[in-house]
Protein backbone atom coordinates (compact mmCIF):
# COMPACT_ATOMS: atom_id res chain seq x y z
CA UNK A 1 0.00 0.00 0.00
CA UNK A 2 0.87 3.30 -0.41
CA UNK A 3 2.47 5.66 1.95
CA UNK A 4 0.52 8.80 2.66
CA UNK A 5 -2.93 7.93 2.13
CA UNK A 6 -5.40 9.66 3.70
CA UNK A 7 -8.95 8.62 5.00
CA UNK A 8 -12.05 10.86 6.01
CA UNK A 9 -15.09 8.90 7.62
CA UNK A 10 -18.33 11.09 7.74
CA UNK A 11 -20.64 9.45 10.41
CA UNK A 12 -23.54 10.51 12.72
CA UNK A 13 -23.66 6.73 13.89
CA UNK A 14 -21.09 6.36 17.16
CA UNK A 15 -21.21 2.42 16.64
CA UNK A 16 -20.76 2.37 12.59
CA UNK A 17 -17.76 4.90 13.12
CA UNK A 18 -16.15 2.63 15.55
CA UNK A 19 -17.38 -0.29 12.77
CA UNK A 20 -15.25 1.37 10.32
CA UNK A 21 -12.36 2.74 12.00
CA UNK A 22 -12.17 -1.19 13.02
CA UNK A 23 -12.44 -2.39 9.54
CA UNK A 24 -10.49 -0.24 7.27
CA UNK A 25 -8.22 2.52 9.47
CA UNK A 26 -5.40 0.71 9.70
CA UNK A 27 -4.88 0.35 5.75
CA UNK A 28 -4.43 4.45 6.16
CA UNK A 29 -1.64 6.67 7.31
CA UNK A 30 -4.27 9.19 8.99
CA UNK A 31 -7.09 9.04 9.06
CA UNK A 32 -10.63 12.10 10.15
CA UNK A 33 -13.54 11.42 11.51
CA UNK A 34 -16.39 13.83 11.44
CA UNK A 35 -19.72 13.54 12.96
CA UNK A 36 -22.01 16.24 10.81
CA UNK A 37 -21.77 18.02 7.32
CA UNK A 38 -19.69 20.83 8.80
CA UNK A 39 -16.88 19.34 9.95
CA UNK A 40 -16.42 16.83 7.30
CA UNK A 41 -16.16 19.72 5.13
CA UNK A 42 -13.51 21.50 7.36
CA UNK A 43 -11.26 18.48 7.53
CA UNK A 44 -11.73 17.80 3.95
CA UNK A 45 -10.43 21.36 2.99
CA UNK A 46 -7.53 20.73 6.00
CA UNK A 47 -6.58 17.18 5.14
CA UNK A 48 -7.35 16.79 1.40
CA UNK A 49 -7.89 12.44 1.90
CA UNK A 50 -8.23 10.99 -0.90
CA UNK A 51 -10.54 8.34 0.46
CA UNK A 52 -13.79 9.58 1.86
CA UNK A 53 -16.13 7.36 3.28
CA UNK A 54 -20.18 8.47 4.26
CA UNK A 55 -22.44 7.01 6.28
CA UNK A 56 -24.80 9.31 7.27
CA UNK A 57 -28.11 8.16 8.80
CA UNK A 58 -29.40 7.05 5.25
CA UNK A 59 -28.15 7.62 1.47
CA UNK A 60 -30.33 11.14 1.18
CA UNK A 61 -28.29 12.54 3.62
CA UNK A 62 -25.38 11.23 2.68
CA UNK A 63 -25.89 12.64 -1.15
CA UNK A 64 -26.85 15.55 0.61
CA UNK A 65 -23.53 15.76 2.67
CA UNK A 66 -21.12 14.92 -0.69
CA UNK A 67 -23.15 17.64 -3.17
CA UNK A 68 -22.62 20.17 0.07
CA UNK A 69 -18.92 19.26 -0.10
CA UNK A 70 -18.34 20.06 -3.65
CA UNK A 71 -20.28 23.23 -3.57
CA UNK A 72 -19.15 24.19 0.15
CA UNK A 73 -15.22 23.18 -0.44
CA UNK A 74 -13.00 25.46 -2.18
CA UNK A 75 -10.27 22.31 -2.74
CA UNK A 76 -12.57 19.36 -3.84
CA UNK A 77 -12.10 20.37 -7.83
CA UNK A 78 -8.45 20.21 -7.37
CA UNK A 79 -8.24 17.57 -5.34
CA UNK A 80 -8.60 13.33 -6.54
CA UNK A 81 -10.15 11.70 -4.12
CA UNK A 82 -12.31 8.56 -4.45
CA UNK A 83 -16.06 8.64 -2.65
CA UNK A 84 -18.00 5.56 -1.35
CA UNK A 85 -21.41 5.41 0.18
CA UNK A 86 -21.90 3.09 2.89
CA UNK A 87 -26.07 2.51 2.86
CA UNK A 88 -28.22 -0.15 4.57
CA UNK A 89 -29.30 -3.22 2.37
CA UNK A 90 -32.71 -1.68 1.53
CA UNK A 91 -30.85 1.14 0.24
CA UNK A 92 -28.62 -0.84 -2.12
CA UNK A 93 -31.08 0.01 -5.53
CA UNK A 94 -30.63 3.16 -4.85
CA UNK A 95 -27.79 4.05 -3.87
CA UNK A 96 -26.37 1.66 -7.27
CA UNK A 97 -28.54 4.59 -8.76
CA UNK A 98 -26.78 7.34 -7.45
CA UNK A 99 -23.36 5.60 -8.08
CA UNK A 100 -24.79 5.33 -11.71
CA UNK A 101 -25.60 9.18 -11.89
CA UNK A 102 -21.92 9.48 -10.93
CA UNK A 103 -22.20 11.27 -7.68
CA UNK A 104 -20.37 8.90 -5.48
CA UNK A 105 -17.46 6.14 -6.89
CA UNK A 106 -18.76 3.13 -5.31
CA UNK A 107 -21.32 1.89 -2.55
CA UNK A 108 -20.88 -0.61 -0.12
CA UNK A 109 -23.95 -2.34 1.99
CA UNK A 110 -22.57 -1.87 5.51
CA UNK A 111 -22.33 -4.45 8.07
CA UNK A 112 -23.51 -7.09 5.86
CA UNK A 113 -23.46 -10.27 7.72
CA UNK A 114 -22.80 -11.94 4.29
CA UNK A 115 -20.09 -9.94 3.04
CA UNK A 116 -17.81 -8.76 5.79
CA UNK A 117 -14.89 -7.89 3.96
CA UNK A 118 -16.24 -5.84 1.37
CA UNK A 119 -15.77 -2.28 2.91
CA UNK A 120 -12.48 -3.03 3.14
CA UNK A 121 -11.63 -4.58 -0.12
CA UNK A 122 -13.25 -1.62 -1.22
CA UNK A 123 -11.40 0.64 0.32
CA UNK A 124 -8.23 -0.68 -0.79
CA UNK A 125 -9.59 -1.13 -4.75
CA UNK A 126 -10.14 2.83 -3.57
CA UNK A 127 -6.63 3.50 -3.07
CA UNK A 128 -5.18 1.44 -6.05
CA UNK A 129 -7.61 3.63 -8.39
CA UNK A 130 -6.53 7.09 -6.57
CA UNK A 131 -2.84 6.20 -6.62
CA UNK A 132 -3.13 5.06 -10.32
CA UNK A 133 -4.32 8.85 -10.84
CA UNK A 134 -2.40 10.60 -8.94
CA UNK A 135 0.68 9.11 -11.22
CA UNK A 136 -1.51 9.48 -14.42
CA UNK A 137 -1.81 12.88 -13.47
CA UNK A 138 2.30 13.69 -12.62
CA UNK A 139 3.00 12.05 -16.05
CA UNK A 140 0.47 14.58 -17.46
CA UNK A 141 1.68 17.36 -15.56
CA UNK A 142 5.11 16.58 -16.94
CA UNK A 143 3.81 16.98 -20.36
CA UNK A 144 2.07 20.32 -19.90
CA UNK A 145 4.86 22.71 -21.36
CA UNK A 146 4.87 20.46 -24.52
CA UNK A 147 1.02 21.25 -24.90
CA UNK A 148 1.92 24.67 -24.23
CA UNK A 149 2.57 24.92 -28.03
CA UNK A 150 -0.28 23.55 -29.03
CA UNK A 151 -1.58 26.78 -28.28
CA UNK A 152 0.54 27.81 -31.56
CA UNK A 153 -2.12 25.33 -33.47
CA UNK A 154 -5.68 28.02 -32.62
CA UNK A 155 -3.30 30.69 -34.31
CA UNK A 156 -4.65 32.33 -37.70
CA UNK A 157 -2.56 31.84 -40.47
CA UNK A 158 -1.93 35.98 -40.30
CA UNK A 159 -0.71 35.65 -36.53
CA UNK A 160 1.47 32.39 -37.02
CA UNK A 161 3.17 35.04 -40.16
CA UNK A 162 3.47 37.47 -37.76
CA UNK A 163 5.06 35.89 -34.79
CA UNK A 164 7.48 33.82 -36.97
CA UNK A 165 8.79 37.54 -38.44
CA UNK A 166 8.98 38.44 -35.07
CA UNK A 167 10.98 35.77 -33.82
CA UNK A 168 13.66 36.47 -36.68
CA UNK A 169 13.54 40.08 -35.95
CA UNK A 170 14.39 39.34 -32.30
CA UNK A 171 16.93 36.32 -33.27
CA UNK A 172 18.43 38.66 -35.84
CA UNK A 173 18.73 41.66 -33.64
CA UNK A 174 20.36 39.14 -30.39
CA UNK A 175 22.70 37.52 -32.90
CA UNK A 176 24.02 41.18 -34.23
CA UNK A 177 24.30 42.49 -30.83
CA UNK A 178 26.61 39.00 -30.37
CA UNK A 179 28.47 39.29 -33.11
CA UNK A 180 29.58 43.26 -31.87
CA UNK A 181 30.11 41.63 -28.48
CA UNK A 182 32.72 39.52 -30.67
CA UNK A 183 34.19 42.10 -33.07
CA UNK A 184 34.82 44.54 -29.91
CA UNK A 185 36.39 41.52 -27.74
CA UNK A 186 33.73 41.58 -25.47
CA UNK A 187 33.77 37.41 -25.89
CA UNK A 188 37.47 37.08 -26.98
CA UNK A 189 38.63 35.69 -24.07
CA UNK A 190 36.67 32.65 -24.14
CA UNK A 191 36.51 32.68 -27.94
CA UNK A 192 39.82 32.87 -28.51
CA UNK A 193 39.50 29.64 -26.75
CA UNK A 194 37.15 28.02 -28.91
CA UNK A 195 38.02 25.51 -31.62
CA UNK A 196 34.72 26.06 -34.37
CA UNK A 197 33.00 23.42 -32.96
CA UNK A 198 32.76 24.42 -29.91
CA UNK A 199 31.70 28.12 -30.93
CA UNK A 200 29.13 26.54 -33.04
CA UNK A 201 27.67 24.66 -30.00
CA UNK A 202 27.94 27.57 -28.04
CA UNK A 203 25.89 29.16 -30.61
CA UNK A 204 23.24 26.58 -31.24
CA UNK A 205 22.87 27.29 -27.16
CA UNK A 206 22.51 30.87 -27.70
CA UNK A 207 19.93 31.10 -30.50
CA UNK A 208 17.46 28.18 -28.72
CA UNK A 209 17.74 30.27 -25.74
CA UNK A 210 16.67 33.36 -27.44
CA UNK A 211 14.30 31.50 -29.76
CA UNK A 212 12.53 30.00 -26.24
CA UNK A 213 12.55 33.32 -24.66
CA UNK A 214 10.37 34.65 -27.94
CA UNK A 215 8.19 32.08 -28.34
CA UNK A 216 7.01 32.36 -24.47
CA UNK A 217 6.50 35.93 -25.52
CA UNK A 218 4.49 34.97 -28.39
CA UNK A 219 2.41 32.97 -26.88
CA UNK A 220 1.41 34.94 -24.03
CA UNK A 221 0.19 37.50 -26.44
CA UNK A 222 -2.58 35.22 -27.88
CA UNK A 223 -6.29 35.11 -26.58
CA UNK A 224 -6.54 31.34 -25.48
CA UNK A 225 -9.91 29.15 -26.55
CA UNK A 226 -11.77 30.29 -23.27
CA UNK A 227 -11.64 33.78 -22.05
CA UNK A 228 -9.97 34.44 -19.26
CA UNK A 229 -7.80 30.86 -18.81
CA UNK A 230 -4.33 30.74 -19.66
CA UNK A 231 -2.65 28.58 -22.05
CA UNK A 232 -1.18 26.62 -18.97
CA UNK A 233 -4.52 26.32 -17.09
CA UNK A 234 -5.91 25.06 -20.23
CA UNK A 235 -3.73 22.29 -20.51
CA UNK A 236 -3.88 21.54 -16.91
CA UNK A 237 -7.54 21.71 -16.94
CA UNK A 238 -7.36 19.08 -20.38
CA UNK A 239 -5.44 16.76 -18.33
CA UNK A 240 -7.66 16.71 -15.37
CA UNK A 241 -11.16 16.04 -17.69
CA UNK A 242 -8.68 13.24 -19.39
CA UNK A 243 -8.57 11.51 -16.27
CA UNK A 244 -11.59 10.12 -16.80
CA UNK A 245 -13.35 6.97 -14.77
CA UNK A 246 -13.94 8.47 -11.08
CA UNK A 247 -17.31 10.48 -9.94
CA UNK A 248 -15.49 13.45 -8.61
CA UNK A 249 -14.52 14.17 -12.51
CA UNK A 250 -17.68 13.68 -13.41
CA UNK A 251 -19.35 16.35 -11.15
CA UNK A 252 -15.82 18.21 -12.13
CA UNK A 253 -17.34 18.11 -15.46
CA UNK A 254 -21.06 18.75 -14.76
CA UNK A 255 -19.56 22.11 -13.30
CA UNK A 256 -17.88 23.04 -16.89
CA UNK A 257 -20.93 22.65 -18.63
CA UNK A 258 -22.04 25.61 -20.07
CA UNK A 259 -26.03 26.10 -20.98
CA UNK A 260 -27.48 28.81 -22.43
CA UNK A 261 -31.11 29.31 -21.35
CA UNK A 262 -33.31 31.69 -23.82
CA UNK A 263 -36.57 33.12 -22.68
CA UNK A 264 -38.00 36.53 -23.36
CA UNK A 265 -39.43 36.21 -19.74
CA UNK A 266 -36.63 37.46 -17.39
CA UNK A 267 -38.78 36.21 -14.22
CA UNK A 268 -38.34 32.84 -15.67
CA UNK A 269 -34.84 32.89 -16.91
CA UNK A 270 -34.01 33.87 -13.34
CA UNK A 271 -35.85 30.60 -12.69
CA UNK A 272 -34.01 28.49 -14.51
CA UNK A 273 -30.76 29.94 -13.96
CA UNK A 274 -31.19 29.23 -10.33
CA UNK A 275 -31.98 25.91 -10.90
CA UNK A 276 -28.87 25.19 -13.32
CA UNK A 277 -26.76 26.85 -11.23
CA UNK A 278 -27.80 25.04 -8.02
CA UNK A 279 -26.79 21.58 -9.93
CA UNK A 280 -23.66 23.40 -10.58
CA UNK A 281 -23.71 24.14 -14.48
CA UNK A 282 -22.32 27.45 -15.59
CA UNK A 283 -25.37 29.40 -17.30
CA UNK A 284 -26.18 32.31 -19.56
CA UNK A 285 -29.15 34.14 -20.78
CA UNK A 286 -30.47 35.59 -23.49
CA UNK A 287 -33.63 37.12 -23.70
CA UNK A 288 -34.38 37.12 -27.63
CA UNK A 289 -33.39 35.36 -30.07
CA UNK A 290 -31.00 37.73 -31.81
CA UNK A 291 -29.59 37.59 -28.15
CA UNK A 292 -28.75 34.34 -28.53
CA UNK A 293 -27.25 33.34 -31.64
CA UNK A 294 -24.78 36.13 -30.92
CA UNK A 295 -24.04 34.09 -27.68
CA UNK A 296 -23.89 30.92 -29.27
CA UNK A 297 -21.37 32.32 -31.55
CA UNK A 298 -19.47 34.12 -28.86
CA UNK A 299 -19.14 30.89 -26.92
CA UNK A 300 -20.22 28.04 -28.32
CA UNK A 301 -22.96 26.20 -25.43
CA UNK A 302 -22.71 22.34 -24.55
CA UNK A 303 -26.62 22.77 -24.31
CA UNK A 304 -29.36 25.26 -25.13
CA UNK A 305 -32.65 26.03 -23.70
CA UNK A 306 -34.79 27.91 -25.92
CA UNK A 307 -38.61 29.43 -25.45
CA UNK A 308 -40.47 28.38 -28.59
CA UNK A 309 -42.63 30.94 -28.10
CA UNK A 310 -40.70 34.71 -28.38
CA UNK A 311 -41.36 38.10 -30.21
CA UNK A 312 -39.88 39.44 -33.25
CA UNK A 313 -37.49 36.04 -33.97
CA UNK A 314 -39.23 32.74 -32.28
CA UNK A 315 -37.61 29.74 -30.88
CA UNK A 316 -38.20 27.57 -34.15
CA UNK A 317 -36.26 30.25 -36.16
CA UNK A 318 -33.59 30.54 -33.87
CA UNK A 319 -33.37 26.74 -34.16
CA UNK A 320 -33.24 26.92 -38.28
CA UNK A 321 -30.66 29.28 -37.98
CA UNK A 322 -28.50 28.09 -35.37
CA UNK A 323 -28.77 24.37 -37.73
CA UNK A 324 -27.50 25.91 -40.83
CA UNK A 325 -24.47 26.95 -39.59
CA UNK A 326 -21.81 23.97 -39.49
CA UNK A 327 -20.26 25.44 -36.20
CA UNK A 328 -23.39 25.28 -34.01
CA UNK A 329 -25.35 22.48 -35.78
CA UNK A 330 -24.57 20.12 -33.34
CA UNK A 331 -25.36 22.02 -30.36
CA UNK A 332 -28.06 20.42 -28.69
CA UNK A 333 -31.40 22.00 -28.05
CA UNK A 334 -34.11 21.66 -25.56
CA UNK A 335 -37.43 23.60 -26.44
CA UNK A 336 -39.25 25.34 -23.78
CA UNK A 337 -43.21 25.01 -24.51
CA UNK A 338 -45.96 27.03 -22.63
CA UNK A 339 -48.31 24.22 -23.70
CA UNK A 340 -48.03 20.38 -24.23
CA UNK A 341 -50.22 20.51 -27.41
CA UNK A 342 -49.12 17.55 -30.13
CA UNK A 343 -48.81 20.32 -32.94
CA UNK A 344 -46.72 22.04 -30.90
CA UNK A 345 -44.47 19.42 -30.03
CA UNK A 346 -44.07 18.58 -33.28
CA UNK A 347 -43.06 21.57 -34.53
CA UNK A 348 -39.97 21.83 -32.13
CA UNK A 349 -39.17 18.12 -33.01
CA UNK A 350 -39.35 18.70 -36.94
CA UNK A 351 -37.69 21.84 -36.52
CA UNK A 352 -34.36 20.39 -34.71
CA UNK A 353 -35.35 19.87 -31.43
CA UNK A 354 -33.92 16.77 -29.33
CA UNK A 355 -36.54 17.15 -26.86
CA UNK A 356 -39.24 19.56 -25.14
CA UNK A 357 -39.74 20.74 -21.58
CA UNK A 358 -43.64 22.21 -21.10
CA UNK A 359 -43.13 25.31 -18.42
CA UNK A 360 -42.71 25.92 -15.71
CA UNK A 361 -41.22 22.46 -15.12
CA UNK A 362 -40.11 21.32 -11.93
CA UNK A 363 -36.17 21.39 -11.11
CA UNK A 364 -36.10 17.72 -11.14
CA UNK A 365 -37.52 17.07 -14.47
CA UNK A 366 -35.78 19.82 -15.84
CA UNK A 367 -32.58 18.71 -14.41
CA UNK A 368 -33.15 15.10 -15.77
CA UNK A 369 -33.39 16.29 -19.18
CA UNK A 370 -30.44 18.50 -19.21
CA UNK A 371 -28.81 15.84 -18.04
CA UNK A 372 -29.54 13.44 -19.90
CA UNK A 373 -29.32 15.22 -22.89
CA UNK A 374 -25.90 16.63 -21.72
CA UNK A 375 -24.91 12.33 -21.29
CA UNK A 376 -26.19 11.94 -24.90
CA UNK A 377 -24.26 14.58 -26.28
CA UNK A 378 -20.98 13.22 -24.37
CA UNK A 379 -21.52 9.50 -25.53
CA UNK A 380 -21.51 11.21 -28.90
CA UNK B 1 -65.57 36.53 -6.81
CA UNK B 2 -64.82 39.51 -5.50
CA UNK B 3 -61.31 41.84 -5.53
CA UNK B 4 -61.81 41.90 -1.19
CA UNK B 5 -62.05 37.87 -1.52
CA UNK B 6 -59.00 37.48 -2.92
CA UNK B 7 -57.05 40.11 -0.51
CA UNK B 8 -58.68 38.79 2.60
CA UNK B 9 -58.29 34.97 1.21
CA UNK B 10 -57.19 32.59 3.99
CA UNK B 11 -54.75 30.95 1.45
CA UNK B 12 -51.41 32.38 1.15
CA UNK B 13 -51.23 33.84 -1.72
CA UNK B 14 -48.00 31.74 -2.44
CA UNK B 15 -47.85 27.99 -2.46
CA UNK B 16 -44.55 27.18 -1.06
CA UNK B 17 -44.87 23.37 -1.98
CA UNK B 18 -45.44 24.31 -5.63
CA UNK B 19 -42.24 26.65 -5.07
CA UNK B 20 -40.48 23.74 -3.70
CA UNK B 21 -41.52 21.45 -6.42
CA UNK B 22 -39.98 24.14 -9.31
CA UNK B 23 -36.27 24.80 -7.62
CA UNK B 24 -35.62 22.88 -4.89
CA UNK B 25 -35.99 23.52 -1.08
CA UNK B 26 -33.11 25.97 -0.47
CA UNK B 27 -35.09 29.23 1.31
CA UNK B 28 -32.43 31.35 0.44
CA UNK B 29 -33.21 30.81 -3.01
CA UNK B 30 -37.14 30.92 -2.38
CA UNK B 31 -36.46 34.73 -1.10
CA UNK B 32 -34.34 35.47 -3.77
CA UNK B 33 -36.84 34.55 -6.30
CA UNK B 34 -39.86 35.90 -4.92
CA UNK B 35 -37.93 39.15 -4.38
CA UNK B 36 -37.25 39.11 -7.72
CA UNK B 37 -41.10 38.50 -8.78
CA UNK B 38 -42.38 41.40 -7.19
CA UNK B 39 -39.75 43.31 -8.53
CA UNK B 40 -40.62 42.59 -12.11
CA UNK B 41 -44.13 41.71 -12.39
CA UNK B 42 -45.46 45.17 -11.49
CA UNK B 43 -44.18 46.21 -15.04
CA UNK B 44 -45.89 43.16 -17.08
CA UNK B 45 -48.76 44.08 -15.31
CA UNK B 46 -49.39 47.32 -16.19
CA UNK B 47 -48.19 46.29 -19.53
CA UNK B 48 -51.88 44.14 -19.58
CA UNK B 49 -53.75 46.96 -18.26
CA UNK B 50 -52.08 48.96 -21.16
CA UNK B 51 -53.29 46.11 -24.13
CA UNK B 52 -56.52 46.25 -22.05
CA UNK B 53 -57.33 50.01 -22.65
CA UNK B 54 -55.87 50.08 -26.11
CA UNK B 55 -57.55 46.78 -26.82
CA UNK B 56 -54.73 45.03 -28.13
CA UNK B 57 -55.63 41.78 -27.84
CA UNK B 58 -52.72 40.15 -29.39
CA UNK B 59 -50.85 41.66 -26.25
CA UNK B 60 -52.86 40.94 -23.46
CA UNK B 61 -52.81 37.25 -24.89
CA UNK B 62 -48.42 37.55 -25.07
CA UNK B 63 -48.34 39.32 -21.66
CA UNK B 64 -51.32 36.98 -19.78
CA UNK B 65 -48.98 34.34 -21.25
CA UNK B 66 -45.65 35.10 -20.01
CA UNK B 67 -46.93 36.22 -16.69
CA UNK B 68 -48.66 32.57 -16.05
CA UNK B 69 -45.21 30.58 -16.43
CA UNK B 70 -44.18 32.66 -14.02
CA UNK B 71 -46.56 32.90 -11.11
CA UNK B 72 -47.14 29.15 -12.08
CA UNK B 73 -43.37 28.35 -10.84
CA UNK B 74 -43.58 30.58 -8.29
CA UNK B 75 -46.29 29.09 -6.63
CA UNK B 76 -48.85 32.05 -7.46
CA UNK B 77 -51.63 30.03 -8.43
CA UNK B 78 -54.03 32.46 -8.16
CA UNK B 79 -52.36 34.95 -9.93
CA UNK B 80 -50.91 32.39 -12.28
CA UNK B 81 -55.22 31.15 -12.87
CA UNK B 82 -56.37 34.87 -14.17
CA UNK B 83 -53.21 35.33 -16.23
CA UNK B 84 -54.31 31.84 -18.11
CA UNK B 85 -57.90 33.29 -18.47
CA UNK B 86 -56.79 36.46 -20.09
CA UNK B 87 -54.41 34.59 -22.76
CA UNK B 88 -57.32 32.41 -23.57
CA UNK B 89 -59.74 35.83 -23.72
CA UNK B 90 -57.28 37.57 -25.09
CA UNK B 91 -57.46 35.01 -27.84
CA UNK B 92 -60.90 35.21 -28.76
CA UNK B 93 -61.13 39.04 -27.53
CA UNK B 94 -63.60 38.69 -25.27
CA UNK B 95 -63.31 41.97 -24.16
CA UNK B 96 -66.33 42.25 -21.15
CA UNK B 97 -64.65 39.20 -19.54
CA UNK B 98 -60.81 41.06 -20.12
CA UNK B 99 -62.32 43.98 -18.02
CA UNK B 100 -63.19 41.80 -15.16
CA UNK B 101 -59.67 39.76 -15.05
CA UNK B 102 -58.16 42.70 -15.55
CA UNK B 103 -59.51 44.24 -12.24
CA UNK B 104 -58.14 41.11 -10.03
CA UNK B 105 -54.70 41.28 -11.32
CA UNK B 106 -53.66 44.35 -8.60
CA UNK B 107 -55.79 43.01 -5.51
CA UNK B 108 -53.31 39.92 -5.98
CA UNK B 109 -50.45 41.50 -6.84
CA UNK B 110 -50.68 43.62 -3.71
CA UNK B 111 -51.50 40.52 -1.70
CA UNK B 112 -48.46 38.77 -2.96
CA UNK B 113 -46.27 41.83 -2.60
CA UNK B 114 -47.23 41.79 1.18
CA UNK B 115 -47.20 38.30 2.03
CA UNK B 116 -43.14 38.31 0.29
CA UNK B 117 -42.26 41.33 2.49
CA UNK B 118 -43.45 39.82 5.92
CA UNK B 119 -41.42 36.98 5.48
CA UNK B 120 -38.38 36.52 7.89
CA UNK B 121 -35.51 37.43 6.72
CA UNK B 122 -32.71 34.84 7.54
Amino acid sequence: MEKGNQLLIVSDQKDDLDTIVRQVASSFTQYHVAADDAKGIQLFDKFLPEIILVCLQDIEHSQRFYLGLYRASEKIKHSPHQSILLCKTTESNAAYEICVRGVFDDYVVFNSPYDVHRLKLSTQQAIEKINLRLQLAEFKSSAASTRQYDGLQKLSMDDAIQTYADLETALGAQLDRFLNRMASGDLQSSASQLDPGQLKQQFTRFKQETISAELKKSLARFTPERAGTSVTETSNATAEKSLTGSASDRLHAEADRYILVVDDDEMYLTILQSILQSAGYQVIQAMSGRQALEQMNRRKPDLVLLDLNMPEMDGIEVMKIARSHEYLKGVPIIMLTGNSQKTTVLEAIQGGARDYIVKPAESRLLLEKVAAMLERKSIR
Amino acid sequence: MTTDNYATSAQPPIDHAVLTRMVGDNSDIHRHLLAKFISLTPATIQQIHQACSQQQAEAVTQYGHTLKSSARAMGANELAEVCQQLEIMGGSQNWPQIAQLELRLDPLMAAIMDYVNSLPEK
